[in-house]
């Protein structure tokens, strides 16, 4: 189904047009750089919105998983690997995702300052079409080769900016994470021998996977796991530690606290959040019998990080930290609803991906601004500041309200539909997530509180000023988004309804077991 | 079985060459001619006025390139056998001897200005290097033992020089005669196992041998076993394969950067070209006698070169435990042993070239001294210094370390492809977790590079401005190993028909 213009090639061409453009310009032309990285943001955010405004669904044809705008071009022919790229309900709303935190990174960047804009602005926007890749490749090899070729920009935009310790935790974060990338490259070139010598997503879905024999300890005779075991353990661990699932997490709580603002609204925003891409695109669909068998260990560590993230998140001082933690604590939520293989829960763990990237980078852009104000980022040396800051009180509670799943704003809709979703698996599940809901409005209470109410802190500076109006004018959309998400979830589900059905029907070696019942979204979410 | 004997069976080759043979062999005899003329051109061109010697040198080398590109594409896909089966005219061959070509052209180009800071430039280096270059030359061409010999002497008595130019410093004094010593030891080692193929098979010509040993699979004699591992053992120390690397860091240290920039990437593409004519191709029929030994080096050289890299604080020395590494990667190749891993291994030898080359060109560019400005410490803040240099060194590190889309990531990926298609999974898990351990040190020395300057000695370390030819050409060849990396389909191309040419023989006997 391929349209006449490569639409999709040009939402990653946007940006690294940008990127080259500001690659061009000489270093004392900052406002040209600024100028340059708004246009590409902008221009992507715009062409990434006509997209999904023209996106319609349509009836799956043959392929498990339809795509539409669809490009193919033979690129590597002798070993089966092409430019494939493709949209489909899931992608549009990481794609959309995507366009909007990179362009807030760029205003943040814009409204805060940021040394060396050159450097900042071109890795940004390149940044961007790496990851807008990882979304719309539907080629195994491509998908790898974006996968792994975003760390570059990366890396050196984490070791670049932020604090003293970006050093350390960038190298962490690499290290943790190219390591077990190449096992999954290993699983990439596994498939595609299974798969007749094609890396296509579609063809590497309709291979055969019957006749696995389990390979056993040569000399011992111990029983391990199937080829496809061993390549699915390999997909999910790499997904995992980019979710990040607690215990493959230590590398976040590092590098968010390193980390500016602006580097994080897209950090935490997209890019950790292309684990969870990852497992509902790749680990589910490719591996239906293997996401079974481990169904169990997959739910546990989600649980593990809801719970972990929360007390963590209550024992920290450092507001920054908290935060980093809570990001945790939501993703085990997210990844619940993912494990939980029932058609609701994946509609909010969409969802929620949307919501979550939204609040978490309104998080992150309040901590930074009151670690500015104050001077320090230790919860116990800072109460009172609503006197000084109305603004940022009143932006602030909503933020921790849409955080901690308050109903009317985003955060609920989404942990609602996830915990329905783990419901349908096992009441036990709901139950212990239940409990990681209780804590997270603890948390975040406790900090809204703790830094807003009470006398002003003794050692606190003088002359504290509120949101000044650009940074007011950073927040109230997001906001604005979280209340408007918060009253219509419905948005996204309407888009992704057809393509999450497909993935559930995937998912299941004996299709429509689960999904013959209709979805009854609407309703369960206005109760 | 003497070398007397194996001269003889070589005696048809001994005829005076035909015009033919001379066409087929051009690139390989414009560099060794153009070695024999820089010697005398040497003795005419004032001391002052060496840099003519390398504008000279690098007219050969670009003459010859000239010709090996106008041969790719006139040989097709044939195999011609050249002078009595000595050589073989393909364009495997001509493969290797671009990579060959271009190590050369670099290294000639950045060589002036440095070699003139060091207060080295000798006319000798201009022509040993060129006969290094055609010693590497033919033997990529080689298909026969004695030339394989023969080769591996040439190159290696003109680096043995190289590795001591440095005259006045002990520590490439100590270079020049370890790598002589260990050098003279290995190539006896793979004369004696040359023997013991020739006394079991009757022939030097690889054609021949590989008919002799594919007619009788049912007894193969251990005799011939034995000298099939000490060739290998001859080989694998040119290419630097552990347990045979001891040599590797103290001589990469020791030589004028400029000779370790050339030799580590030079010598390895050509020895492996060697390895592969001899085992990929013409012992294949023993492929089940050897894959265990190549497998079982190859896993160690991965093992120690990683392990021990991480330790380093110097960037010769990093890189030579890198090389060892390296050349692990590419014995998975030869291990593997299908019509694949041939081409994977090509393409990791055009990676490995340009990004090793990348990295060390980086240091040449701006070093003062030799010992002073290779180790770590004093690479500290070159990125604010010089951020050309600094992203060039940067990009091939990265390029080495196999991050997408750079070339070196398009190696990797082949070899372990044809490892896993040919069920060696486990081969292709332990260099993936090998290249996990290497990511650290190669991004120990980015960070080095980009980390501010330390001033504990007093005075700051400063670099000198790099020349603009070489920048020029270090440039080009970090933008190849970017732009070869995104299309990396032309490489593969290449790769693959050099691969198909080394195979006509074995297709239709």
């Amino acid at each position: 189904m391929t349209t006449g213009f490569s639409w999709l090639t040009l939402v990653l061409l946007v940006p690294i047009l940008g990127a080259v453009a500001i690659l061009c310009t000489p270093r004392r032309e900052a406002w040209l750089i600024k100028t340059f990285a708004l246009i590409a943001a902008l221009a992507t955010g715009f062409l990434v919105l006509g997209l999904l405004l023209n996106y319609s669904q349509a009836a799956a044809t043959g392929s498990p998983i339809s795509f539409k705008y669809a490009e193919n071009v033979q690129w590597l022919p002798q070993i089966g690997a092409s430019y494939r790229l493709g949209l489909d309900g899931l992608s549009a709303w990481f794609l959309a995702l995507n366009a909007v935190v990179f362009l807030l990174g760029v205003v943040v960047a814009l409204v805060r300052g940021v040394d060396r804009p050159k450097l900042f602005f071109g890795l940004l926007i390149l940044t961007e079409a790496a990851t807008a890749g990882v979304i719309l490749s539907t080629d195994l090899l491509l998908f790898y080769l974006f996968w792994e070729g975003m760390l570059l920009p990366l890396y050196f935009l984490l070791s670049s900016f932020g604090n003293e310790k970006r050093q350390r935790a960038t190298v962490k974060f690499i290290g943790y994470t190219v390591a077990w990338y190449l096992l999954m490259l290993l699983a990439i070139i596994y498939l595609h021998t299974q798969a007749g010598g094609s890396f296509s997503y579609d063809a590497i879905a309709a291979r055969q996977t019957t006749g696995q024999s389990i390979i056993t300890v040569p000399g011992f005779g111990w029983k391990l796991l199937t080829p496809d075991q061993f390549a699915f353990l390999a997909f999910a661990l790499a997904f995992a530690i980019k979710v990040p699932l607690v215990p493959f997490h230590t590398w976040l709580p590092d590098l968010y606290e390193s980390l500016p603002a602006s580097g994080l609204t897209f950090f935490a925003g997209i890019v950790s959040k292309l684990g969870i891409y990852g497992f509902i695109r790749y680990a589910m669909t490719l591996f239906p019998k293997e996401m079974h068998d481990f169904q169990g260990l997959l739910l546990a560590l989600a649980l593990l990080s809801i719970l972990y993230g929360a007390f963590m998140a209550l024992q920290e001082v450092d507001i920054k930290r908290i935060v980093a933690y809570s990001s945790i604590s939501h993703l085990g939520f997210i990844s619940l609803g993912v494990f939980a293989l029932t058609v609701i829960g994946l509609h909010g763990a969409i969802l929620q991906v949307i919501n979550h990237g939204i609040i978490i980078a309104a998080l992150f852009i309040i901590m930074e601004l009151i670690e500015v104000r104050t001077g320090t980022r230790d919860r116990s040396l800072m109460s009172g500041l609503e006197k000084a800051m109305p603004w940022m009180y009143f932006l602030f509670m909503i933020t921790a309200l849409a955080a901690l799943g308050m109903p009317g704003l985003n955060g609920f809709a989404g942990e609602f539909m996830i915990m329905l979703g783990a419901f349908e698996a096992s009441w036990v599940l709901a139950v212990i997530a239940g409990i990681g809901v209780v804590l997270a409005g603890w948390y975040m209470l406790r900090l809204h509180q703790g830094l807003m109410h009470d006398p002003l802190h003794k050692g606190t500076k003088e002359g504290m000023t509120d949101l000044r109006l650009r940074e007011r004018w950073v927040l109230i959309p997001l906001c604005a988004a979280m209340v408007a998400l918060g009253l219509f979830p419905n948005i996204v589900g309407q888009l992704d309804q057809g393509s999450v059905q497909q993935y559930m029907a995937a998912s299941h070696t004996q299709p429509a077991s689960a999904i013959t019942q209709p979805t009854p979204l609407t309703h369960e979410v206005h109760a | 079985m003497t070398f007397a004997h194996m001269l003889a069976a070589t005696l048809p080759a001994l005829q005076f060459p035909s015009g033919a043979d001379v066409v087929h062999l051009l690139p390989e005899l414009i560099v060794g001619g153009g070695f024999i003329v820089t010697m005398v051109l040497d003795t005419l061109i004032p001391p002052s006025r060496k840099s003519w010697l390398a504008a000279w040198s690098l007219l050969v080398l670009l003459a010859s390139g000239a010709v090996t590109v106008i041969d790719w594409v006139t040989v097709g896909g044939q195999q011609i056998s050249v002078y009595a089966e000595s050589f073989s005219y393909d364009r495997f061959g001509l493969f290797i001897n671009a990579l060959i070509l271009i190590a050369a052209i670099f290294v000639v180009a950045l060589s002036p200005s440095y070699l003139e800071r060091q207060k080295i430039h000798h006319g000798e280096f201009y022509s040993l290097i060129l006969a290094a270059s055609a010693g590497m030359m033919f033997l990529g061409s080689s298909e026969s033992l004695m030339m394989v010999f023969l080769s591996i002497e040439v190159l290696s008595l003109a680096l043995y020089l190289l590795s001591g130019f440095r005259r006045g410093n002990t520590k490439s004094q100590e270079a020049g005669f370890k790598y002589f010593l260990m050098g003279g030891f290995a190539s006896a080692i793979l004369l004696m196992g040359m023997a013991l193929v020739y006394g079991e098979t009757g022939h030097t010509q690889l054609p021949a041998i590989a008919q002799v040993v594919a007619a009788d699979l049912q007894s193969v004699d251990p005799l011939l076993l034995t000298g099939i591992v000490l060739v290998f053992v001859g080989l694998g120390f040119k290419v630097s394969a552990a347990p045979f690397h001891m040599w590797t860091p103290d001589v990469y240290e020791g030589a004028p950067l400029a000779v370790t920039a050339f030799m580590s990437v030079a010598t390895k593409v050509a020895a492996f070209a060697a390895i592969l004519r001899i085992f990929s191709v013409a012992l294949t029929p023993l492929y089940t006698h050897w894959e265990v030994a190549v497998s079982a080096i190859s896993i160690l050289s991965m093992l120690i070169g990683n392990l021990v890299a991480l330790r380093q604080t110097n960037i010769k020395r990093m890189l030579a435990y890198s090389g060892i590494a390296q050349a692990g990667y590419m014995l998975i190749g030869v291990a593997v042993s299908g019509s694949a891993a041939i081409a994977g291994v090509l393409v990791y030898l055009a990676a490995y070239t340009l990004s090793t080359f990348g990295v060390l060109a980086g240091v040449m560019l701006v070093a003062k001294g030799d010992d002073d400005s290779s180790s770590y410490r004093s690479l500290r803040g070159l990125g604010h210094a010089h951020p050309y240099v600094a992203a060039m060194m940067a990009l091939s590190l990265l390029s080495l370390a196999g991050f997408p889309p750079l070339l070196g990531f398009w190696g990797k990926f082949f070899v372990f492809t044809s490892a896993i298609q040919n069920g060696q999974i486990a081969l292709a898990i332990w260099g993936v977790l090998t290249s996990a351990i290497s990511i650290f040190y190669y991004i120990r020395v980015i960070l080095i590079l980009y980390s501010p300057q330390e001033s504990e000695q007093g005075g700051t370390v400063s670099w000198l401005a790099p020349a603009r030819v070489g920048a020029v050409v270090v440039g080009l060849g970090v933008a190849a190993t970017v732009v070869l990396g995104v299309f990396v389909p032309v490489v593969y191309h290449l790769a693959l028909s050099a691969r198909d040419a080394l195979l006509v023989r074995i297709a239709a006997p």
